[in-house]
């Protein structure tokens, strides 16, 4: 079993009667990548913060590193980079100046060379002397993960990190998260909407719903234990449906259009039928998943008002 | 925490609204400087005239200590509000910027924030009264040349040697300083409880203006609240141009200055460690 490196045990908060976490357990293992997922108001936010002893939770301990964040706040946050929901910064300043000052907090004497490099790799080499008030929310973004990469921090905890990147963007961090595991050996907790992008990149993943777990465990796992759901496009869709129905027993089907058939099935028999539906003399023009974690999250959550939740 | 206070005396050169105060006194110095050299002697005139009908006043009276002393009677009054304008924003600024959140997501203790905050705060406040005493002061001096200091109080008329004015206005700006860092700390406090920029800056206008109100009202119900009024303490600068000095006065003001300072941060302090960063 892999080091963990963050752990939460009954970890609660309420403010008056309200339960913004009830007694969560979390468990993060070392160099992973750890899907934060829940709807609006579920006690995401308020967990990160607590995490980052913004917030000071009502019981349960934190444990971050082996430590207790109570008695090692300050050696635990050194070795935390965290982007914690909208990344802001001194208008007055520059995107260099900002992180010449983050630099400091965390005890390091600001490094020309290494700013420059953390620019560049967000993608905002050339821009860093421009004052932060001329930036796009985009590159506050960007300049937001300059700055949690800055003291090169064992752990990052990252909140909805993608939100106002463009496409080419969103493309860019999910290949810089995968970096920092991969190349780097760093944990990531990454809080998202995107219920796809956790989906693509991360190995564990909770969710939470009204401040409680609902799930928690490796994505594949938790995603395998479900039937599939595929969009089949295909020149005889009744075709498919007969074939479906005569030789996979336990499988659903829809035909949604002339061309098109929504079916269900487990995963490992996908292969199989599409090697039957070709050699049945059926053309196969494609087999796209529909989104497995958001019939997942949907199923899981089951509570009305989830349009907050990010199609992409 | 010397690092954090150079980090924080950085931001506040770098923002706009820490030369407010440096250009309002500069030209309120220089607005002064320059009606006292057109009219300053009528001015004089006008104030000495009842004197003039006992006593035979000679030499240079309209002299820069003279101007000196009428401009920090007169400016004093409104630096608690250059002060407040920036320790009031210290923490509830940050706050309101969310950078307050970024701040304390990093091994800044907040307790070490607070510290660092007010001595930046502390240092600006040191800055303003270097530069309203160079201006004043020396400025005047310049302007008007130096003489004897005369001060007219309610009950006395109190005549300074020239020899033994400057070490006096050295004093003075020093205990300005003290009564000043208590507006500091006091807007400190209050910004620590706000998550708005503009909300501690006026409360602690508010405040000192209604301390000094009741503070000047020649009330018999206030004489019983007088002595616990900050404000009352703060014009503990003006002793330092009695004669003989009021020694043990001005050391009970000091001290009593300094318990405020120590109150309102301790306030400060114990209200930011307890606080939920929620914005």
């Amino acid at each position: 079993m892999s080091e963990i490196i963050l752990e939460t045990k009954d970890l609660t908060k309420h403010f008056g009667t309200f339960h913004a976490v009830d007694g969560l357990d979390l468990k993060v293992s070392k160099a992973s990548i750890f899907g934060f997922l829940g709807p609006n108001g579920a006690g995401k936010s308020t967990t990160l913060r607590m995490i980052l002893s913004l917030i000071k939770p009502s019981s349960g301990t934190i444990r971050i590193f082996g430590q207790d964040l109570r008695t090692h706040r300050p050696q635990i946050l050194g070795r935390i980079g965290a982007i914690i929901e909208k990344p802001d910064f001194y208008p007055y300043l520059s995107g260099i100046e900002n992180l010449r000052l983050l630099s400091r907090w965390y005890g390091l004497r600001p490094d020309a060379r290494k700013i420059d490099e953390m620019l560049d790799r967000v993608g905002l080499s050339g821009r860093g002397r421009d004052l932060v008030s001329a930036y796009s929310h985009g590159m506050k973004q960007r300049l937001g993960l300059a700055q949690a990469m800055m003291h090169d921090p064992e752990l990052y905890i990252l909140d909805e990190p993608t939100t106002g990147l463009d496409p080419k963007g969103i493309i860019e961090l999910r290949e810089l998260i995968l970096d920092l595991k991969r190349v780097y050996n760093k944990t990531v907790i990454l809080s998202s909407h995107i219920l796809s992008e956790i989906e693509l990149i991360a190995d564990d993943m909770v969710i939470i719903d009204q401040g409680k777990a609902m799930v928690q465990g490796p994505v594949k796992q938790l995603l395998s234990d479900q039937d599939l759901s595929v969009l089949v496009e295909c020149d005889d869709t009744q075709k498919v449906k007969n074939i479906l129905d005569t030789g996979y027993p336990g499988s659903s089907s829809r035909i949604l259009s002339d061309q098109v058939i929504e079916i269900g099935m487990a995963h490992d028999k996908l292969p199989v039928l599409a090697q039957s539906l070709v050699s049945s003399g059926v053309l196969l023009y494609s087999m796209e998943y529909k989104r497995r974690l958001e019939d997942y999250f949907l199923k899981l959550t089951q509570r009305a008002g989830h349009a907050d939740l990010d199609q992409n | 925490m010397l690092t954090w206070i150079r980090t924080e005396l950085y931001k506040m050169t770098r923002r706009p609204r820490s030369y407010i105060g440096l250009g309002a006194i500069a030209a309120l110095v220089l607005l002064i400087e320059f009606a006292m050299y057109v009219d300053g002697e009528d001015y004089l005139k006008f104030i000495l005239q009842q004197l003039e009908a006992y006593f035979t006043i000679e030499g240079n009276v309209l002299n820069g200590y003279t101007v000196c002393f009428v401009i920090l009677q007169t400016l004093i009054l409104q630096m608690p509000l250059l002060v407040a304008l920036i320790t009031g924003d210290a923490l509830s600024g940050e706050a309101a910027l969310g950078t307050l959140r970024f701040m304390l997501a990093t091994p800044v203790s907040r307790t070490g924030l607070v510290l660092a905050k007010y001595l930046a705060g502390s240092v600006y406040v040191a800055v303003l009264l270097l530069f309203l005493g160079v201006l004043a002061l020396y400025g005047s001096m310049a302007l008007f040349g130096t003489g004897d200091l005369i001060i007219l109080k309610s009950e006395s008329l109190i005549i300074l040697k020239e020899a033994d004015i400057h070490w006096r206005f050295l004093s003075a700006f020093m205990l300005a300083f003290v009564s000043l860092s208590v507006i500091a700390a006091l807007s400190m406090m209050l910004s620590a409880f706000s998550n708005n920029s503009i909300g501690p800056i006026v409360l602690s206008m508010a405040i000192v203006i209604v301390f000094t109100i009741i503070g000047s009202l020649e009330f018999p119900l206030f004489d019983s609240i007088r002595p616990f009024l900050f404000t009352s303490y703060m014009t503990v600068w003006r002793d330092m141009f009695d004669d003989p000095l009021q020694t043990s006065g001005i050391i009970r003001s000091v001290l009593v200055l300094i318990l405020h300072i120590v109150v309102f941060l301790s306030v400060a302090i114990f209200h930011l460690n307890k606080k939920d960063i929620q914005v």
